[in-house]
């Protein structure tokens, strides 16, 4: 069975750790993310040849006065920003992270607008959305209230890791 | 220009021998390999084997990396060839079989014995209390007790991306799930790394060793992988030597498969081998068995004889009690009291009648030793028929020709007596308490001598006048509470004391003596002084009023009312009437 490292990334409140919370199998609780910034699942995903087991490091909520810990997307395979699209800013720090992540690593991402099952409210037009877009191999609508678009986003990085 | 000339001609020795190294070994060495790959054969096969006993020897690692080609090949061949295998082992099996039930039946009956042992023992039961009181199951606190450390679980770990390689185990409940384990290990190392990097050197900080109270984390880091493992007890060095040894080794086997992972870890099952190598465990020496503590044992020795000194005295005690107690038996004797005084003693209080067996004499004939019982005694008269029956011997034991028959309890008296001795017998019967004498129990006697020379003597009529006096004297009339009326009982008991009297006049008479009686009134308590006088006189001259009436002249009676009669035993019996009857010479 192929094993995968790949990082949860996102501003703070975006809700990435209730996006997979439902999703994943995980022992460690949430307090680790406030201890030491991180914590980790893991997903056993079937595609069309294999199992892949994603190892999900669910890396604490990013700001823009909070330090980036590069060190945790060492050997990462991929990585996943989350973003919350009844919040403009969430995109923008989004953006901040994709920038930090490419310094340091050359891994696929894919981006996750979360909170779908809320009216969008954020004020970024389509035109500058699909320019955004261009900057990840995939983007997924999400919520993590119904689970949409969860396990098509899993089953997706798991194939492209695969490919 | 000399050392120019020099230097030009060295530079094309070089030259030349650069090139005649060329012709006889060929462009980089070609000539020589080629002749050696001709050979190649020959020349390994000659060594081959020393080859492989010498690097074995040397660090065993031979045996590691040929046990999974063999382990391969085996299974393959017998996942071909099956059939010829199950024809090869077919006769192998039967034996195989019953060795393995043997062994397990063995092993079965080991494993009890030790659980048993452990289950029953104070040490087990000690365990059991303890492995309760902390929170753990039994086995495991009976590994913690039992190994002075021991390596549970060990993680082999890819550096780079903080995947799980291989991991092995005992197969204890304590295993974790590996996998998520070893990629938080890495973060936790990348956390430390990252928050206590001092910036004064570019050296990366690593964990090394993570303690809690049951276990050790001990991490061992390479350049492309690291090796964890999870320690119960004291873990001394040689762990974390073999850790490294196997590190190493591990990085010299699997350099390539390393560099090229790509989450596939299959290539690193055959690493096991190594792995194992780490689970090490140490079982914690006994203690020292033969030292013992003389002084407690002697101590507990001392208290255990006291013990059973008190316990032999207070059985002794215990019996000598139930011996004692049987002084209640006693005809006359009455227990009050019994129990023990001291260690050995016994305090006796009992009631006795004077006429029985003293408490002395009992003890020495039931074989009691006297020193051994404190005894107070206080008299009483007993009604008991076997005291009475003593007393009643002991009377006639004064007229040795009279003989006593028991019908139950009523004595009937035979043998021959003067008339005298019949009277005085029948006045000593008549007066002892409890035998309530009747005289037809003196009617078998046979009397000797005559009727006439009886009547003459004067001190038989005498005896004869005392003992009817006696009787009278024995009377006593009933009254209710506060009365003085005289019932018809009361009545018919006078009508019997005046013709008693009468009949004493006449014998009286004859004696020349004169007779009177005396009327005696009393009361109980109950009312005043002076109302109670004047009852008991009432009383008292009531009889004498009936006497009268019935006959016995006024001048032989006299009444008298004593009042009250104060004794507590007396009670109701306290309202009555007595008599006496007085004689005087010259009548």
């Amino acid at each position: 069975m192929i094993q995968k490292k790949i990082c949860l990334l996102g501003a703070t409140g975006v809700g990435k750790t209730s996006l997979v919370k439902q999703y994943v199998e995980g022992i460690f609780s949430e307090k680790y993310l406030t201890s030491i910034g991180v914590k980790i699942d893991k997903k056993q995903v079937e595609t069309e040849n294999q199992t892949v087991q994603l190892m999900i490091w669910d890396i604490e909520g990013i700001d823009r006065y909070c330090g980036f810990q590069a060190k945790y997307l060492r050997g990462a395979s991929a990585f996943i920003i989350v973003t919350d699209h009844t919040r403009s800013q969430s995109l923008v720090e989004g953006l901040d992270i994709l920038k930090m992540v490419k310094e340091v690593a050359d891994i696929p991402g894919v981006l996750a607008v979360n909170k779908v099952d809320l009216p969008a409210s954020w004020h970024w037009s389509e035109t500058e959305l699909a320019e955004i877009k261009q900057g990840f191999v995939q983007f997924f609508n999400t919520s993590a209230k119904t689970g949409d678009g969860v396990e098509p986003m899993f089953t997706h990085i798991a194939k492209v890791l695969t490919a | 220009m000399a050392d120019l000339n020099e230097q030009s001609s060295s530079n094309s020795d070089t030259a030349q021998m650069r090139q005649i190294r060329q012709l006889v070994l060929g462009e980089d060495g070609l000539h020589v390999r080629q002749t050696l790959k001709d050979n190649a054969r020959e020349l390994v096969g000659e060594v081959f084997t020393e080859a492989l006993h010498d690097r074995e020897t040397q660090d065993g690692s031979v045996n590691k990396v040929l046990l999974p080609i063999v382990e391969k090949s085996v299974e393959k061949s017998i996942a071909t060839n099956s059939d010829r295998f199950v024809s090869y082992l077919y006769p192998l099996i039967g034996s195989l079989v019953r060795k393995s039930v043997t062994a397990f039946i063995t092993e079965l009956l080991e494993k009890t014995n030790t659980l048993i042992e452990n289950s029953l023992t104070i040490k087990g039961l000690t365990w059991r209390f303890k492995a309760w009181q902390s929170g753990v199951t039994f086995s495991q606190y009976a590994a913690s007790q039992t190994f002075a450390f021991r390596v549970e679980q060990v993680f082999l770990i890819h550096r780079e991306t903080g995947l799980l390689l291989n991991s092995v185990s005992l197969g204890l409940e304590l295993e974790a799930d590996a996998d998520m384990v070893s990629s938080m290990l890495t973060a936790i190392n990348d956390f430390v790394s990252d928050s206590f990097n001092t910036n004064t050197g570019k050296v990366e900080q690593n964990l090394d060793v993570v303690r809690t109270d049951d276990f050790t984390l001990l991490l061992k880091k390479g350049p492309k992988a690291s090796v964890v493992a999870a320690i119960t007890g004291n873990m001394p060095q040689g762990v974390a030597n073999q850790l490294q040894t196997t590190l190493e080794e591990i990085h010299k086997l699997y350099d390539k498969e390393l560099d090229k992972f790509d989450g596939d870890s299959i290539p690193f099952n055959n690493s096991e081998h190594q792995l194992r190598d780490c689970l090490m465990t140490v079982l914690k020496p006994e203690h020292d068995s033969s030292k013992k503590p003389w002084m407690a044992w002697t101590v507990v020795l001392l208290i255990l004889l006291g013990c059973g000194f008190l316990l032999v005295k207070r059985w002794n005690s215990h019996e000598l009690m139930n011996q004692v107690r049987l002084i209640d038996n006693a005809p006359g004797i009455l227990l009050t009291s019994i129990e023990t005084s001291g260690l050995e003693q016994i305090q006796l209080e009992v009631l006795r009648d004077p006429a029985s067996v003293s408490i002395q004499e009992w003890l020495e004939l039931n074989g009691i030793d006297s020193n051994l019982v404190i005894f107070k005694e206080r008299a009483y008269l007993s009604l008991d028929p076997l005291l009475i029956k003593h007393k009643t011997e002991k009377i006639i034991a004064d007229y040795p020709n009279v003989k006593v028959d028991w019908v139950g309890d009523f004595p009937k008296f035979s043998g021959n007596v003067t008339n005298l001795d019949k009277l005085l017998l029948q006045g000593e019967l008549t007066k002892l308490i409890g035998l309530n004498f009747q005289t037809n129990w003196l009617d078998d006697l046979i009397i000797e001598g005559t009727e006439s020379t009886a009547s003459d003597d004067p001190e038989l009529v005498r005896a004869i006048l005392d003992l009817n006096i006696a009787k009278i004297d024995r009377v006593s009339i009933a009254f209710e509470a506060g009365q003085s009326d005289l019932s018809e009982q009361a009545i018919e008991k006078l009508i019997s004391v005046k013709q008693q009297f009468n009949n004493l006049i006449e014998v009286a008479e004859q004696q020349e003596l004169s007779l009177g009686l005396i009327i005696m009134g009393a009361s109980d308590t109950v009312g005043t002084v002076s109302f109670n006088k004047i009852l008991s006189q009432k009383r008292a001259d009531n009889v004498k009023l009936k006497l009268q009436e019935l006959g016995i002249a006024d001048s032989r009676l006299n009444a008298i009312g004593l009042g009250v009669i104060e004794l507590e035993t007396a009670k109701d019996a306290a309202r009555k009437v007595m008599f006496n009857v007085v004689y005087f010479e010259g009548g």
